[in-house]
């Protein structure tokens, strides 16, 4: 009975440890970031990534679509989170603007990816030593011999567009990206961090973001227009 | 106008003419050595097709989610500030050392990267990798 249950705490232990840590840490503390407000139940720091913290950040490629925010909640016990207990707020507008699922991102950004063309330019030079012609070659025939140089460029345009399974592959990693460094969902006793994306253009206004904690009370953090 | 001089504006015209939705990039130049001789009646190569670069790398029969060969559908990990002798694991299997791998090319998917180093705690990452994109890993 007893290695029953040894071996049974052996699995559970050897499966937590398997777990991933958290892909995105928060900082030191709430106040390294651009923002911070508290309720009664947590400390929330809050800055909004430029474009380019965008770009290094990310592999997918978010493009001018989406708003995102690092958010550090720091909890004063324990407390009940998801990501959708935040919104954001234009200032130019009364209207809410929900968090974005990474899925739908996912699959919005994978569509845009396929469009237009890649266009490569190589420019190449080329030298070939011929110490005697070919009798088979129409054009050159026997009076190609020594050095000849060949230079120009070669340009190769293809569509953006991946096959079938290339594409869903790289859904999956969007996927995959998007959620693990997203701000966790459930109940957190410690600090946690993580992003969380609004789809609406970062160049649109300013914006706040809202906290809405289980008990209904609210918080504003104003942030500000991230430098390019 | 020479050849050469028509050949490198036919390029140009090519490139602009792209519609301005494309991505444009430029490939690094390239230099090529040829040499062919011919000693007997049978022709050895096609005069049409012949190309210094035309000469691929080798494929080998053995399948690993890395390669040292880059492709249409796979994405390109570049390691930083790592140590010609460190030794790297991709999803705790080993796949060489640093100094071979400074490009590695996967297919998309995620990854946990790790780097050993002698006389340095293991630094370990976790890669996202999308088809046709770069992902530049500091350690």
């Amino acid at each position: 009975m007893h290695r029953v249950l040894a071996l049974l705490l052996a699995i559970l232990v050897s499966s937590a440890v398997a777990q991933h840590a958290p892909v995105v840490k928060p900082r030191a503390q709430a106040k390294d970031y651009q923002a911070v407000s508290e309720n009664a139940n947590a400390t929330i720091g809050a800055a909004q990534l430029s474009r380019k913290q965008v770009r290094k950040t990310f592999v997918s490629n978010m493009r001018k679509d989406y708003v995102v925010i690092e958010v550090g909640v720091y909890p004063k016990n324990g407390l009940k989170l998801s990501p959708s207990d935040f919104a954001l707020r234009p200032a130019n507008s009364d209207k809410p603007i929900a968090p974005a699922d990474p899925k739908i991102m996912a699959s919005q950004i994978s569509e845009k990816d396929q469009k237009g063309t890649d266009v490569a330019v190589y420019p190449y030079e080329t030298i070939t030593y011929s110490t005697g012609g070919d009798p088979y070659d129409p054009y050159y025939g026997n009076s190609r011999h020594g050095v000849s140089t060949a230079t120009g460029v070669n340009v190769v345009t293809k569509p953006n567009r991946r096959d079938p399974k290339t594409r869903a592959a790289d859904a999956d990693a969007m996927i995959a990206e998007l959620t693990e460094k997203s701000l966790p969902e459930g109940e957190v006793s410690k600090p946690v961090g993580g992003y969380l994306y609004f789809p609406v253009n970062p160049a649109e206004a300013v914006f706040a973001l809202e906290y809405t904690s289980t008990d209904g009370t609210k918080v504003l953090i104003p942030l500000s227009r991230p430098a390019e | 106008m020479s050849a050469k001089k028509l050949l490198l504006l036919a390029s140009l015209v090519s490139v602009l003419a792209v519609p301005s939705f494309a991505g444009l990039r430029f490939g690094g130049v390239g230099i090529g050595f040829g040499y062919t001789h011919f000693s007997g009646p049978y022709c050895c190569y096609d005069p049409y097709t012949f190309d210094a670069f035309a000469y691929g790398g080798y494929y080998g029969g053995w399948y690993a989610p890395w390669s040292y060969q880059p492709g249409p559908n796979k994405g390109t990990v570049k390691l930083k500030n790592v140590g010609n002798t460190s030794e790297i694991y991709i999803n705790q299997a080993y796949a060489g050392v640093a100094k071979d791998l400074k490009n590695i090319y996967l297919d998309p998917g995620v990854y946990d990267l790790e780097v050993r180093t002698n006389g340095k705690e293991p630094a370990q990452k976790r890669v996202y990798v999308l088809s046709g994109k770069t992902v530049k890993l500091e350690f």
